[in-house]
């Protein structure tokens, strides 16, 4: 395993910009197409329909499965190895996710997941730890 | 309506340095290895190159940002120097850029130079970059193996492939590299790897393995371009062109929504099927005599046989396995070892890869030629499989 990468400083104006995305897991809803989309940028992902047509969307409390996924023993991680992948939600949103509070004999393609609020990253410039949402197994 | 650039653009010179752990010089000494070999082969001098475009992706540990280093590094005075990255693809970005001038009659001779510089280091694999401001907060951070892992689960899954069957075709795709990297002096590995230790490897990235994993390496590679006409009145007689130089990079969708199941990369398809339209290819399998791909990891080869619509899908486990991609097979892949073998010096590895389709058209491939090649592709990824840059050449003879 690797050695844990230097600190990122934050860009906490792009924190403070993002807040309701990151830390509320807002994702937006296409007016226009009906897609489901995080993260939120200027165009719509399917329809290219302009970010005023982009509805807040929260996904934290959405069903999702795991569509692709790898136990990562590279990179560093306080709880190797590091489980990676592809959450698609029922309503058709899909990102890359750390899994965790994972039971590697129970968990694979498939697996159904809930979302959990996690910390993502400690901030060592800055002393503050980040967070964000990890999806784990409901069973 | 356009044309695109087949036949417009001839290589008349290809360089490559050594590539490996290259304590023994720096990114300079690596660029003039590669640009002092290409300048002899196309027979021409310094100042004959009206435009260069030079590529390497991790700037602050090469000769820096912008192209003012590597016009300092070959001394190429007062000419128009475009420093470009586009990740692993960067080498290729390299090339279209100098063929793109060139087909355009904006110059006569044009230089594409990609180089990389990763031991100096101190880290094993690739350095950890930010992805972004806003991508940082939310992105997990982790390593190119399990970026490219998704695609083994995905695959399994679309397909229903047993886990020990799929880690046997991967492992082959290696192993086959191993083979072929003893044959290439250049190369960063050259030592012939048995079945057995690639499968028992420790695993980096599940179902990924060491040996599932390509060398990451200092070197550099580079091509002089010019017009067919100018190219004749210079005295060549065998000529390779170019028939097509295609990317095609992701705008989200796989990573974000739609029909994408981890079970190929959408980047790859879309590049094939303009390159072969550009070079008139319509049957793949029976008109490409060898191929270079981007085997960053074994999965990525697998998949990428699909990709490029030379297995059927769902059969590449079984195609390679058969020895369709060996060097006695139907269409040889990797001959001169690869991004596995050959090495990965990020920004050099699409100019590398046609350097050996370049010498193997040429008939100047040593130990490795093979015969009767007349046709041959480059397959060069940046990024992951789900947000990347996929570019796919052909080069043939004229």
């Amino acid at each position: 395993m690797r050695s844990r990468p230097s600190s990122a400083k934050t860009a906490l104006t792009e924190q403070y910009r993002s807040s309701d995305q990151v830390y509320g897991f807002v994702a937006g809803k296409c007016s226009s197409c009906g897609q489901v989309q995080f993260p939120q940028l200027a165009y719509c992902v399917s329809c290219q329909a302009p970010a005023s047509a982009l509805q807040p969307f929260c996904l934290a409390e959405e069903g999702a499965r795991v569509l692709t996924y790898t136990a990562d023993s590279l990179m560093f991680h306080p709880s190797p190895p590091m489980y990676i992948g592809f959450a698609q939600f029922d309503v058709g949103a899909r990102l890359l996710m750390e899994f965790v509070d994972v039971d590697p004999a129970a968990f694979g393609v498939g697996s159904r997941l809930r979302m959990r609020f996690r910390i993502k990253e400690r901030d060592e410039t800055r002393g503050y730890y980040r967070y964000f949402w990890k999806a784990a197994p409901t069973g | 309506m356009a044309t695109g650039i087949k036949d417009k653009v001839a290589i008349i010179g290809m360089g490559c340095s050594r590539f490996g752990e290259r304590w023994d010089v720096g990114t300079e000494g690596l660029l003039a290895e590669a640009f002092d070999e290409a300048l002899a082969d196309a027979g021409i001098e310094r100042k004959q190159i009206e435009a260069a475009w030079a590529g390497s992706c991790f700037d602050r540990i090469n000769v820096g940002n912008s192209a003012i280093p590597a016009a300092t590094a070959l001394r190429l005075d007062g000419i128009p120097v475009s420093r470009l990255e586009n990740m692993c693809a960067t080498g290729t970005e390299a090339l279209r850029g100098a063929a793109y001038a060139v087909a355009s009659g904006a110059v006569d001779i044009a230089l594409a130079v990609g180089s990389e510089k990763l031991k100096d280091t101190g880290y094993g694999g690739l350095p950890v970059q930010t992805k972004g401001t806003l991508n940082d907060l939310w992105l997990p951070m982790g390593s190119a193996p399990a970026g490219f892992a998704q695609l083994a689960a995905g695959y399994r899954a679309r397909y229903n492939v047993d886990r020990d069957d799929l880690k046997r075709a991967i492992g082959h795709v290696s192993w086959k590299s191993h083979q072929n990297g003893v044959h290439s002096p250049k190369a960063h590995l050259r030592k012939a790897v048995s079945m057995e230790a690639i499968l028992n490897a420790p695993i980096i990235a599940e179902p990924l393995g060491l040996y599932d994993c390509c060398g990451v390496s200092d070197g550099a590679a580079a091509a002089i371009v010019t017009t067919p006409e100018i190219a004749r009145s210079l005295g060549k007689r065998d000529l390779v062109t170019l028939k097509a130089v295609q990317l095609s990079v992701s705008s989200g969708q796989e990573s974000t929504m739609g029909e994408w199941d981890g079970s190929y990369v959408r980047n790859t398809r879309n590049a094939a099927a303009r390159a072969y339209r550009e070079a008139g290819i319509n049957d793949p399998r029976a008109q490409l005599g060898l191929i270079e791909v981007h085997d960053c990891f074994s999965i990525t080869e697998l998949v990428t046989m699909e990709d490029l619509f030379l297995s059927e899908d769902g059969h590449a486990v079984t195609d390679i396995l058969d020895g369709v991609y060996d060097r006695d097979g139907k269409i040889p892949c990797q001959i001169d070892g690869g991004l596995k073998c050959f090495g990965h010096p990020i920004g050099a590895s699409g100019l590398r890869m046609a350097y050996e389709v370049y010498n193997q058209l040429l008939g100047r491939a040593g130990e490795r030629q093979l015969p009767n090649v007349s046709l041959g592709l480059t397959h060069n990824l940046g990024g992951v499989p789900y947000l990347g840059v996929a570019a796919v050449s052909v080069l043939g003879l004229h």
